[in-house]
């Protein structure tokens, strides 16, 4: 009986102690590091936490990370979700449609960032639908639409990966119970509302939380298009890290990331609070 | 069986865990190791030799050098560099040999006299004997060789003047019949060597190899199979090495027939045309210590290699010895034996240098102390800084890593970023070079060591352009200084300089000259980013306010006169690219034209231009513009104090502050032996080399022509001393440095490169200059 309780533990090792030599052992020195000198170790106290804190591009990255996540998080979710409603009702389609949809996750980031360019560059292929329309062009990548570019990448780049979960959320909810509140006169809406959302509800929390921590993955492509110092709107942590860390301002780097991770953490925690609760 | 599973079960975690973390060390040594021989996976070039006293080739050609120090445990044995000293009349040579008879002959040459001199030496250069050649009418030689007997041929470009000389130095005329060149030129002897039985080899200007017979007059084809034409060739005994389109190719010199050697057709993958009319080459060749050997040399060593062998072996390594100094052109290799060579080459200031190396028994392969030196790109300036000290110390081996090699994509950013993680995990280096490094926050950080007292050393010794100096000094200390420096002129007809006090009145004066004959080229083409770079030397020292950030403003005028200046003369973008690139030349990755400033006036395409001086020559070849058609030149913004562009900016890591080598190697740096050295490349901060450099101008002739197709020249001569103290005044006067932070740059450029090709307004660049400085101040 002993034995049988400590064999989960075993199997639990190994993802464990990568887990810990990878991630948790090293966010452990980042932590040390957050208290003391970027060179020389010297304990500091909470002085560089002050100077991220007062720092105007910590405060306008984490500003336009959390808009970011604001604005493409529901976005993204309730496209994905009505997309995957729709495509688990097609009888023929669905498993072409389902593939199609996860073609932008294997684009490489690099084809991406081309298509960018020849889309919104400001002698790019936008640009130039909008002169033969008369409209003026727009200096898409330095000024506020970057933002929207932005956006319009994440969601075009996650939205097949949400509908694929969306889909197998969608798959746990059981069939019969459609059958007997439709037989109970129940219409599309009712049965959406009251047996889809709430059946697919503890998919949701993961959804939820991976499309939030892969919208810090759009960084990429925001920095292989408009480089270190983009457009204000787009300013990311991710721009301020590399930033810091090429600049060897490791100090207020651990100090951001610490002040990043926890409030990632806090906000994983009050929706798993909520969803608890509900 | 329970215990037996459980322990199963435990091993297997272990395994996998600590497996995948041993993967990942692994991947980490070889990256630490041989990053940049994968194709330089950490983003670094390390330069330096891996101690083990040869790399094998593979096949392919010499092996890629760099490697990362041994701990200087590889063995034993390594050739040991002396040079060697010629008599004192002897300030140029042509070419050397060894004979026969196992002496060492060089034809050396005395400037003032004109007059050439045959050297021989039975000691490897111990000692000579001079003979002055006599019965010569020509006194410029364009071609010589020295053959196995002692005797020689000097040869004009033509063939029309051939002196065959004897071992005791008397000269008989001769002549040779080239064929036509077929074009509208004429054809020239290039190159010419002997083979071992005493034929004549030349090599004319169509890249044709002949057996020569002077007294004959007489020439045969050699190859009449080789359908390529050669660049430039080498003898091995009866071998010619030829340096052909397709790569190294061996002809034999009885048959004409070419010898397969597809290792050796690796060896020369670039730079393979030499220096026209000065007898330096990027690579020698020379016949080896055994039978059917070769060896050939250049910047990156002296290497063996078996005629029709698979591999060619390093014998010396270039970065451990003078060879790695590019600067240095090659003129002859000699082989004494297994165990001793020779190298000849003349230095940047045309003094000839003559190289022995010899085998070591005892000497470590490598030496057992390091040294690590760090840049952004590469320069001939860091590279003969560690030539120098290299010579000074043998015992010390300069690991130079570039962050920028040139053969991958890595960006500035990315290079720095890989800096930032050795210099964290306590791998750093022990001088920076700090162009495009970010200086201010390394020095908040506490990177960088206080070199006052070192420079004040230097100060003490040379002198130091003080201006310069104080321009560094932050709080009572001196993190960084720079090596080298150019500054901003305006250059042409005089109310063109006198209009030099600002951007404005600069645009203004040649507008109105414009206005007044449309038809007239007013100012020099350039390209969108050269010109911004020239303006932005001439302009940015004023942009920053005193809270760092940038005067959005002057930005502006900036970008207005950039604009104005592209725009008002008519050439295309792509006459600007031609042009530029035949006229400009790279400064420290900085563009700068205004040594041809006088060149474009000359050939009636501009009456003024803007641009950075950076050597004596530059000033010389104003000057003689002027001569031809009038005007002047002056610090741009002389009146408000004119500003300058520093070069190979040098720091000392802290952790190495007490590290003597370190100290050394700044010393030498930034010493007069070192910056004597003319390298193109800036002003030396030390006063002694620059007081030095004076004495060293050349004179020269330079012919163009105009649109028209008119002929023009101009003759370049030495400045005389109202000239040089005008210099010497205008270097004293500069005040502060150019807005030098790379990022800043980078910004301005890239938003002006797109306002210039007319897609933003000069408002919009500006603002989104502005915006993104911005960002990076406030990180």
């Amino acid at each position: 009986m002993r034995q049988k309780k400590y064999t989960g533990w075993f199997f639990l090792l190994p993802g464990f102690l990568g887990v810990s030599l990878f991630y948790l052992i090293p966010f452990l020195d980042v932590v040390r590091r957050s208290f003391t000198q970027a060179v020389g170790g010297n304990f500091v106290g909470a002085a560089n936490y002050q100077t991220v804190f007062t720092n105007q591009a910590f405060l306008l990255a984490s500003k336009n990370t959390m808009r970011f996540a604001a604005v493409c998080l529901p976005l993204l979710l309730l496209i994905s979700l009505g997309i995957a409603v729709l495509v688990q009702r097609l009888e023929t389609w669905a498993g072409f449609l389902k593939g199609a949809y996860l073609v932008p996750l294997a684009i490489p980031a690099a084809s991406v960032v081309l298509l960018w360019q020849l889309l919104f560059d400001r002698r790019g292929f936008l640009n130039g639908l909008l002169h033969l329309t008369g409209w003026d062009g727009v200096d898409w990548m330095n000024t506020g639409a970057s933002f929207g570019v932005l956006v319009f990448s994440y969601i075009w780049k996650n939205l097949g990966y949400d509908v694929v979960l969306w889909i197998a959320g969608l798959s746990m909810v059981p069939k019969e119970v459609y059958e007997a509140a439709r037989v109970d006169g129940a219409g599309e809406w009712r049965c959406f509302f009251y047996i889809t959302l709430p059946g697919i509800r503890p998919a949701a929390f993961t959804i939820v939380v991976i499309s939030f921590l892969n919208s810090f993955k759009v960084f990429r492509e925001a920095y292989l298009v408009a480089g270190n110092y983009p457009h204000d709107d787009i300013y990311l942590l991710q721009h301020l890290f590399n930033n810091w860390f090429r600049d060897l301002s490791m100090d207020k780097m651990a100090a951001g990331a610490v002040t990043m991770a926890l409030v990632i953490f806090i906000l994983v925690c009050l929706l798993q609070k909520s969803w608890d609760k509900n | 069986m329970g215990k037996i599973k459980r322990i199963a079960a435990a091993l297997t975690v272990f395994l996998l865990v600590f497996g995948l973390v041993g993967c990942a060390g692994s991947n980490g040594d070889q990256n630490a190791g041989g990053g940049a021989q994968e194709g330089g996976t950490d983003g670094q070039d390390d330069v330096g030799n891996d101690g083990s006293g040869g790399n094998s080739a593979d096949g392919q050609g010499q092996e890629n050098q760099n490697d990362a120090f041994s701990d200087g445990s590889g063995g034993k044995g390594r050739f040991l560099e002396k040079e060697i000293e010629f008599p004192q009349e002897i300030d140029h040579v042509t070419t050397g040999a060894r004979l026969a008879d196992g002496s060492i002959s060089v034809l050396g040459y005395n400037a003032n006299s004109m007059q050439y001199y045959l050297l021989n030496s039975k000691d490897l250069g111990d000692s000579w004997d001079s003979k002055a050649i006599a019965g010569m009418e020509i006194s410029y030689v364009a071609s010589a060789a020295i053959a196995p007997d002692g005797g020689a041929v000097l040869m004009d470009p033509y063939g029309e003047a051939i002196y065959q000389v004897t071992p005791d130095g008397n000269a008989s005329a001769g002549t040779i019949l080239l064929p036509e060149s077929g074009g509208d030129y004429k054809n020239q002897i290039s190159q010419a060597g002997y083979l071992d039985d005493g034929s004549l080899i030349i090599l004319d200007m169509k890249g044709v190899l002949y057996r020569a017979d002077v007294s004959a007059g007489t020439l045969e084809k050699i190859s009449k199979n080789m359908a390529e034409e050669a660049y430039y060739f080498g003898i091995a005994g009866n071998c010619i090495v030829a340096v052909l389109g397709s790569g190294v190719s061996c002809i034999n010199g009885e048959n004409g027939e070419i010898i397969e050697d597809d290792t050796l057709k690796q060896v020369t993958s670039s730079s393979k045309e030499p220096v026209a009319g000065e007898n330096i080459y990027p690579h020698l060749f020379e016949a080896g210590a055994e039978e059917n050997s070769i060896i050939y040399a250049n910047h990156e060593g002296l290497f063996f290699h078996q005629i029709g062998g698979t591999v060619s072996e390093q014998l010396i390594n270039g970065a451990l010895v003078s060879l790695g100094d590019s600067s240095l052109g090659l003129i002859k290799a000699m082989t004494v034996d297994a165990s001793t060579y020779l190298v000849l080459a003349t230095d940047s200031l045309s003094t000839p240098r003559l190289y022995r190396y010899t085998y070591d028994a005892e000497a470590s392969a490598v030496p057992e102390k390091q040294l690590k030196v760090y840049a952004l790109e590469d320069s001939v300036v860091l590279q003969q800084a560690i030539t120098y000290f290299q010579k000074q110390n043998p015992d010390v081996f300069v690991k130079k890593t570039i962050g920028l090699s040139g053969d991958d994509s890595i960006t500035a950013e990315d290079a720095l970023r890989t800096l930032s993680t050795d210099i964290m995990a306590g791998n750093g280096p022990d001088v920076l070079i700090l162009d495009g490094i970010p200086v201010d926050s390394y020095v908040e950080k506490g990177i960088l060591a206080d070199l006052k007292g070192l420079v004040e050393e230097i100060e003490g010794t040379d002198g130091l352009f003080t201006n310069i100096k104080e321009a560094y000094m932050r709080d009572g200390k001196m993190y960084e200084m720079p090596s080298r420096f150019g500054f901003s002129v305006v250059e042409g007809e005089e109310g063109g300089a006198a209009a030099g006090d600002s951007l404005e009145a600069f645009l203004s004066y040649v507008k109105e000259k414009k206005a007044s004959n449309p038809e007239q080229k007013i100012l020099p083409p350039m390209s969108s980013a050269g010109l911004l770079y020239e303006l932005y030397y001439a302009d940015s020292a004023s942009w920053q306010k005193e809270d760092g950030s940038l005067d959005e403003e002057q930005l502006k005028r900036y970008l207005q006169a950039a604009k104005e200046w592209k725009e008002l003369e008519a050439y295309s973008e792509e006459e600007y690219n031609a042009d530029v690139a035949n006229y400009t030349f790279r400064f420290g990755g900085m563009y700068s034209s205004i040594t041809s400033a006088g060149n474009w006036r000359l050939m009636q395409m501009g009456i003024a231009s803007v641009g950075t001086l950076t050597e004596i020559d530059g000033a010389q070849q104003m000057y003689a513009a002027e001569q031809q058609v009038g005007g002047t030149y002056r610090v741009f913004k002389e009146k408000e104090g004119g500003s300058f562009v520093p070069y190979v900016s040098v720091g000392i890591a802290a952790g190495s502050a007490d590290n003597a080598d370190a100290q050394a190697f700044v010393k030498g740096m930034l010493g007069k032996e070192c910056q004597m050295v003319s390298s193109g490349a800036g002003f030396p901060v030390n006063r002694a080399a620059y007081e030095a450099s004076k004495e060293n101008q050349k004179s020269y002739s330079i012919a163009t022509s105009t649109p028209n197709g008119d002929s023009v020249g101009m003759e370049v001569v030495p400045l005389n001393g109202e000239q040089l103290d005008l210099l010497t005044k205008q270097i004293e006067s500069l005040k502060r440095p150019i807005l030098n932070d790379r990022v800043i740059q980078e910004m301005v450029i890239s938003e002006g490169i797109s306002c210039l090709n007319g897609d933003q307004s000069v408002e919009d660049a500006a603002a989104n200059i502005m915006q993104k400085v911005k960002l990076y101040l406030s990180e």
